[in-house]
């Protein structure tokens, strides 16, 4: 059953009702706070980059953890305007230090935005077709149209799709739907609705 | 420095160098695994210990893959580091 999580800065939506919010002053720790809510453990959370940190807490409450989906029936399309920005300024200014010779294998493998892409087949055992694109445009409609694809070719049961863009710790928005193969006959009017309540509100937060 | 001593600040470093947050530094003892189980880390996480040894100890590596045997344990690790510190002392 479709499924749906918004994350802008200090608050997580699952299905429209409230999951997770940040106390007032702890916008700072949002990322560590929420991870903390879901009380998984998952060491490799805290390496991640922020970009990374948004893909994976936004699959987290939408994932089944029990699926019918085989995992290579399983696919993740996922797309960004600002791609990995943040993560890549950091590197560039560490980079160019002038007293800094010793750079960060770590935040080099994050400068690859479609590094979310495996973090999130490696939690969700998904083996199924990924995809990341890096385009201007804020809503889902592309990759809705490319996940109708692959269900119709039946090379997907079950598909995460994804927008999300992060550029500081008050500047980030995710929207990120689980879709199964029975919602393929209602996906347009999802896609409409979230697409709404997702980028409508966007737009005065994210540009 | 006594190994101990030695053993428990790369420890720290490594804990402090990979963000891990979530690991109580007691908990980890100087035999265990430093890949796979034990601290869990990953060939990603190797490349940051060479950074640690470059940068804190200023030990050269040229070939990663001779650090295999040296990377087992925090054990094996500081006594990697005893040597190389005093063959360059």
């Amino acid at each position: 059953m479709a499924s749906y999580c918004i994350i802008q800065p200090s608050t997580i939506r699952h299905n429209g009702q409230l999951l997770f919010e940040a106390r007032v002053g702890e916008e700072q720790s949002f990322f560590l706070e929420a991870y903390r809510y879901f009380d998984i453990n998952y060491p490799k959370f805290h390496k991640m980059d922020r970009f990374c940190q948004l893909g994976f807490l936004s699959a987290l409450p939408i994932v089944p953890e029990k699926r019918l989906a085989a995992p290579s029936k399983t696919g993740v399309l996922l797309a960004s305007k600002s791609g990995s920005i943040h993560t890549d300024q950091h590197y560039y200014e560490k980079v160019f230090a002038a007293d800094n010779i010793f750079y960060s294998p770590a935040q080099f493998t994050y400068t690859l935005p479609s590094a979310i892409l495996g973090e999130l087949c490696i939690k969700h055992n998904i083996q199924g077709e990924n995809y990341f694109l890096l385009h201007g445009m804020q809503n889902l409609d592309l990759l809705k149209d490319y996940a109708k694809q692959l269900f119709h070719s039946q090379q997907l049961d079950a598909c995460l799709i994804g927008w999300m863009d992060y550029y500081t710790t008050d500047h980030f928005q995710s929207c990120y739907l689980w879709v199964e193969r029975e919602d393929l006959i209602n996906l347009d009017t999802i896609i409409i609705n979230i697409n709404k309540i997702c980028f409508d509100y966007g737009k005065a937060t994210v540009s | 420095m006594e190994k101990q001593q030695l053993v428990n600040e790369i420890k720290n470093k490594i804990i402090e160098q990979l963000n891990l947050v979530d690991v109580d530094p007691a908990s980890v003892s100087a035999t265990d695994p430093l890949f796979g189980e034990g601290m869990g880390l990953d060939s990603i996480d190797g490349l940051e210990i060479v950074v640690i040894l470059e940068r804190d100890y200023n030990i050269t590596i040229t070939e990663i893959e001779s650090l295999t045997p040296h990377f087992e344990s925090l054990n094996t690790l500081a006594e990697f580091v005893a040597a190389q510190t005093a063959v360059a002392a």
